[in-house]
């Protein structure tokens, strides 16, 4: 019988993966009953939400083909489309790509840990679980304030289009359409009456769910960033006392095989589920020194009362030696969980940097027949400001993941590893030199995500702007 | 130097505490800048000179408001807005600057406090010739406040005369105002204020005003950026100092033990041995990778095998301590880049954010209007001050990343093949670390180096030929 644990990286994302859930993500795992029944009730209701949300796609993009003959409603009507494209394209790129999301998640449920240094952990665990949540309160009040926002100037203004004037060719007309927030073609009567108040419903429902739906996943890349920048935190900040403490440390390297092998059979953690050969590749063995016992197995050789050459008993050299083991342990952990989220998000990001670049260039196009500041100003810089927005949230945690992991180095180098043993030395210059190059998430090998994209993207934006007004 | 001068050769020298950036800080001291009480903040001296501070900055906010107004009351003009846009501008990007300052004026004097006297100033010299690299830096920096200064003030003294010049006669009463043709009062910089300005005392008034701003503006502005620069150009110089120290490490060596020795009381045995130990760089050292002497010749005196060995182990250690020193002196430098990299960050974001606009908007403006001689002379300066508002910060932002560098390559000429393995691993872990390039940024987004400048000057081209087309059109 699967026992559901809420522990690991499940745990401290629980509020996402619930509305992630609630919105109609096919995340149907991560639930007390996985009978049978309720499993085809959770998938019966992902699969109609996702339905809904093709079919009105399917309906504005209809819109689109019947109004493509005016060159501002068909601008208009393909940015919307390809705004609302990063929804769906999400959505089923999340169905489709389940197995590897779930492996994502899991990677942090076998995590080692230290009698010295768990305190700091923990406390940089709680600012990393904390700073998620808030990421996720900001995120969902945006979504909410949008979504009002689309609703609300909706109702402001002429709920009219220009079409040419079926008896003068040369005059246009104003011909109404539905006050909708969305235009999209239904095959009854949306102007008035029950067929308006179905489709008004429709509409509001459609745009609550595809605006979280693209934000979503996002903020859940995002809330992985901010975990790995807290862990890289944390092993910064104890590489000063690791290094003080190995300060008198013997040269000698003693066998530390056997020191770790022997500690009771009770302790074995079996790894459940997760990531398999990959994370167990990591650890050499299994055991969580929060167990350690010193007086066992072949510890219990060791005289307990006698003293190095430089003064530390036996146990404080086997602790020393314990400490870098969870330093190097838990920076290859940290390593592999980088490149478990980039094998996950890297090609949703690819398309999104795809759709949003064309966005972006529709609506330069717009913003130079912006006249006075009037409905359509603010829908032009509403579309633009939203679509940078979504850039910017994954641009600027990309980015410090860049900058955290590549100062790793920086807070080796400036600790006093002079003083310390051979075998500190060793250490701080493997870390060093593995440490040069900053762990990055790239979307396909493409582009990495960085603020320098963001910054490439406004540029290339403002440049369209210019050459366009120019061309006007 | 032969063995018999040892103990003469290497006078020690007394580090000696130079005053470094004197003249940038007396200029910040003027405007408002630089509280020389930020140690001690219960003496009314410091509530006072906060208060200067804070008046300096609303009197540049009120002058910003008064020239945004003026933008806005004379849209359309486009051959003068430019020059007052330039000028709004640059009002902005200074009280932005005053107040990042502000905001951070403990931080910024206790790193510089580092430089002045501090860990980074004399305690880490060992020798005269690091001491004239110092002076050299320092005497860099002066030079290049001084020419930015004598620049600014001969535009603002320009500007200044042409106000006079237009204004002169009505305010001599030399003219009859009723004539027609009669030339208007003009300020010094194009403002809009509620009030009559072509009232002689309001124009005397508000001319006083403008003299005092077209006299501090430029003071807290071009003071700001030379003593950033001023902090950034200093870096540098510690970089080769550091450079410097790694190439004579062999020298300090020495001089670490004749400093032990001069202590200790020296026996005769510890005479013969120190005297074979220390020798001119120019022994041959062919024989001593199979005989694995450390920094030593070539062993001449199987008798005293105990002393020399010891000795070898001496200069071993002395090397390595001075290495250590050298690992010191470079944690402080890069914790003192970091610590310009974060204090400046933002304001340097600002700055390059509006300079490719500030070029852009005066080449408009010299291009377009028709005017000659003075006029032309002082826009044309003007054009100068804008370049050098980026340019010694991109320059020295290279050279920056090129010293940090260069380190790396020093350690390669220290003597690492005859050392110990202790001495070739603490090697490896500087120069992994060196080799990571050292970067100034504007906001993280613009890196401090030539090449950022010339995308700003490709950029503020694209401007210019869009406000060409605007105003053709």
């Amino acid at each position: 019988m699967y026992k559901f644990r809420l522990h690991g990286l499940v745990a401290d994302m629980w509020p996402l993966i619930r509305i992630m859930q609630m919105t109609g993500f096919f995340l149907l795992d991560y639930h007390e009953d996985m009978s049978f029944g309720w499993t085809s009730i959770r998938a019966g209701y992902a699969g109609s939400i996702s339905g809904l949300m093709v079919i009105q796609f399917a309906l504005i993009f209809i819109n689109l083909m019947k109004q493509s003959d005016d060159v501002n409603d068909l601008t208009a009507n393909t940015i919307t489309v390809l705004f609302f494209v990063h929804s769906l394209v999400k959505f089923f790129y999340f169905a489709l790509r389940r197995g590897k999301f779930y492996r994502t998640l899991a990677t942090w449920n076998n995590a080692n840990s230290h009698p010295l240094f768990s305190e700091n952990h923990s406390r940089h665990h709680a600012t990393a679980v904390g700073s998620m949540r808030r990421l996720v309160m900001y995120v969902g009040i945006g979504i909410i304030i949008s979504g009002f926002a689309w609703t609300i100037i909706t109702f402001v203004g002429d709920s009219v289009h220009e079409i040419p004037d079926p008896e003068n060719a040369n005059e246009t007309i104003f011909e109404e359409v539905p006050r909708l927030m969305l235009r999209s073609w239904y095959p009854w009567n949306a102007l008035s009456g029950g067929g308006y108040v179905v489709s008004f419903v429709i509409q509001i429902l459609w745009l609550f769910l595809a605006l979280s739906h693209a934000m979503m996943m996002d903020t859940m890349f995002c809330c992985w960033l901010i975990y790995t920048c807290q862990q890289l935190v944390h092993l910064k900040e104890i590489m000063k006392p690791l290094m003080e403490l190995s300060a008198s440390l013997d040269t000698l390297v003693p066998h530390s095989a056997e020191l770790f092998r022997a500690v009771s059979a009770t302790t074995n953690n079996p790894i459940t589920s997760g990531d398999g050969d990959g994370i167990r590749a990591i650890y050499s063995n299994q055991h969580d020194f929060s167990n350690f016992r010193l007086n066992t197995g072949a510890l219990a050789n060791i005289n307990s009362g006698s003293v190095g050459p430089n003064g530390l008993t036996k146990k404080q050299e086997v602790l020393v030696r314990s400490a870098i083991k969870y330093w190097v342990e838990r920076h290859k952990h940290v390593v592999r969980f980088v490149s478990n989220i980039g094998d996950t998000y890297g090609s949703a990001l690819l398309l999104h940097m795809l759709i949003s670049t064309v966005t972006l260039t529709l609506l330069a196009y717009q913003a130079t027949k912006i006249e006075a500041a009037n409905v359509y100003a603010c829908t032009v810089i509403g579309y633009l400001v939203y679509t940078l927005a979504q850039v910017f949230l994954f641009c600027f945690f990309g980015n410090r993941l860049i900058e955290e992991s590549s100062s790793v180095m920086e807070a080796a180098y400036s600790c006093q590893w002079y003083d310390g043993s051979e075998e500190a030395k060793t250490f701080i210059q493997i870390v060093c030199q593995q440490c040069q190059k900053a762990m990055s998430i790239s979307g396909a090998k493409f582009f990495t995500v960085s603020l320098d994209l963001f910054a490439s993207v406004l540029g290339a934006v403002v440049t369209y702007f210019m050459v366009l007004v120019q061309l006007n | 130097m032969s063995r018999g001068e040892l103990s003469t050769s290497l006078p020690a020298y007394q580090p000696v505490n130079h005053d470094f950036l004197a003249i940038n800080v007396k200029v910040m001291y003027l405007v408002g800048q630089w509280n020389g009480y930020w140690q001690d903040k219960r003496n009314w001296r410091y509530s006072a000179y906060l208060g200067y501070a804070v008046f300096m900055i609303l009197v540049m906010t009120v002058h910003f408001i008064s020239e945004v107004l003026e933008l806005y009351v004379s849209w359309g003009d486009f051959t003068n807005f430019a020059s007052t846009a330039w000028f709004a501008n640059n009002y902005g990007a200074t009280i932005i600057k005053q107040v990042f300052i502000l905001a951070q004026a403990d931080r910024i004097q206790s790193v510089t406090q580092r430089l002045r006297g501090g860990v980074l100033s004399s305690g880490l010299r060992w020798s005269k010739e690091q001491d004239e690299i110092a002076r050299n830096t320092n005497r860099k920096t002066r030079f290049l406040s001084i020419a930015y200064y004598a620049i600014a003030v001969s535009s603002c003294t320009g500007l200044i005369v042409i106000s006079l010049r237009t204004s002169y006669r009505q305010l001599s009463g030399a003219a009859n105002l009723t004539e027609v043709g009669a030339d208007t009062m003009e300020l010094p910089l194009r403002a809009w204020f509620p009030v009559d300005m072509q009232n002689p005392q309001n124009f005397l008034l508000l001319f006083g005003f403008q003299l005092f701003i077209v006299a501090a503006g430029p003071m807290i502005n071009i003071g700001t950026d030379t003593f950033i620069t001023g902090l950034i150009i200093h870096a540098c110089g510690e970089f080769r100092v550091l450079k410097k120290s790694l190439r004579n490490l062999k020298q300090r060596a020495r001089q670490l033990l004749q400093e032990d020795t001069g202590c200790r009381k020296t026996t005769s045995n510890c005479k013969i041995s120190l005297s074979s130990v220390a020798v001119p760089e120019s022994t041959n050292h062919t024989d001593n990778h199979f005989k694995r002497a450390k920094f030593c010749p070539e062993a001449t005196e199987p008798a005293h095998e105990n002393g020399f060995l010891n000795a070898k182990a001496d200069v071993d250690s002395k090397v390595h301590k001075a290495l250590v020193e050298c690992v010191r002196h470079h944690q402080q430098l890069l914790l003192f880049v970091s610590d310009l990299e974060d204090m400046f960050s933002s304001m340097m974001f600002f700055q390059f954010l509006s300079i490719s606009l500030r070029i852009c908007l005066i080449i408009f403006h010299i291009t377009m209007s028709d005017d000659e001689g003075l006029v032309q002379l002082t826009y044309l300066q003007i054009l100068c001050v804008s370049f050098l508002q980026g340019l010694p910060f991109c320059w020295y932002g290279s050279d920056l990343t090129y010293q940090s560098e260069c380190v790396a390559r020093a350690m390669y000429e220290t003597p690492w093949l005859e050392g110990p393995l202790k001495f070739r691993r603490s090697l490896t872990i500087i120069v992994t670390r060196a080799q990571a390039p050292l970067r100034l940024t504007g906001g993280k987004i613009y890196v401090m180096s030539l090449e950022t400048f010339q995308a700003m000057i490709y950029a503020s081209f694209s401007f210019f030929k869009l406000l060409q087309q605007l105003s053709v059109s």
